[in-house]
C-alpha cells in the first residue's frame, strides 16, 4: 500500500506577498473507495487489531491515512 | 507484564471490537442480503459485549450504562473518582 497511490497533489498559487514560508505542494486524500464501484462480498479482512490500526475491516479500502496527515 | 498493561491490552480489545462492530454495520447498511456479513455482524455485536463484560468484570464500569459491581462500590468506586479507565 504505497503512500502515493491514494494521494493527489496540487501546487497552489504562491503570492510575493504571502506572510508565512509558502506551502509548494499541497496533497490530498483519493481513498480506494472511489475507485471501487459497489464492495463485493467476501472480500478479505483484517483482523480486529489490524482493522483498528488501518481504519478499515477490508485491505482493499485502506488508504494509508496518518497522523499527520489529519483527517483526510 | 503489570496489571496495569494487561487492563490496557484488555482496554483495546474492547476497543478492537468495536470497530469491527461499527465496520460491519456500515456494511451491511449498503449489503442487506449478504447473510455471510450479517452472521458475522452478529457475532461480533456478541463478541464486543463479551469483551467488554470480561473487562468491567475486573477493572469497573466502562460505560454509565454498565451497573458497576456491588464490591467496586464498597470499596469507594464512584464516576465522580479520577482516573477513568482509559486514564490509567
Amino acid at each position: 500500500m504505497d503512500q502515493s497511490q491514494f494521494r493527489g497533489t496540487y501546487r497552489p498559487y504562491i503570492s510575493p506577498r504571502d506572510p508565512c514560508p509558502p506551502i509548494l505542494v499541497k496533497t490530498f486524500v483519493l481513498p480506494p473507495q472511489l475507485f471501487t464501484n459497489f464492495q463485493q462480498p467476501g472480500l478479505t479482512q483484517n483482523s480486529p487489531e489490524e482493522a483498528l490500526k488501518q481504519g478499515s475491516l477490508w485491505p482493499q479500502l485502506v488508504d494509508g491515512f496518518s497522523r499527520e496527515e489529519g483527517i483526510s | 507484564m503489570n496489571a496495569n498493561e494487561e487492563e490496557w491490552n484488555m482496554l483495546k480489545k474492547v476497543q478492537q471490537a468495536d470497530f469491527v462492530v461499527v465496520e460491519l454495520t456500515l456494511y451491511t447498511d449498503t449489503h442487506p442480503n449478504d447473510i455471510e456479513a450479517l452472521k458475522q455482524w452478529r457475532d461480533a455485536i456478541k463478541e464486543a459485549s463479551r469483551v467488554r463484560r470480561e473487562y468491567e468484570a475486573r477493572f469497573g464500569p466502562l460505560s454509565l450504562l454498565s451497573v458497576p459491581s456491588s464490591q467496586a462500590l464498597d470499596v469507594g468506586w464512584r464516576w465522580s473518582n479520577t482516573p477513568w479507565p482509559w486514564q490509567r
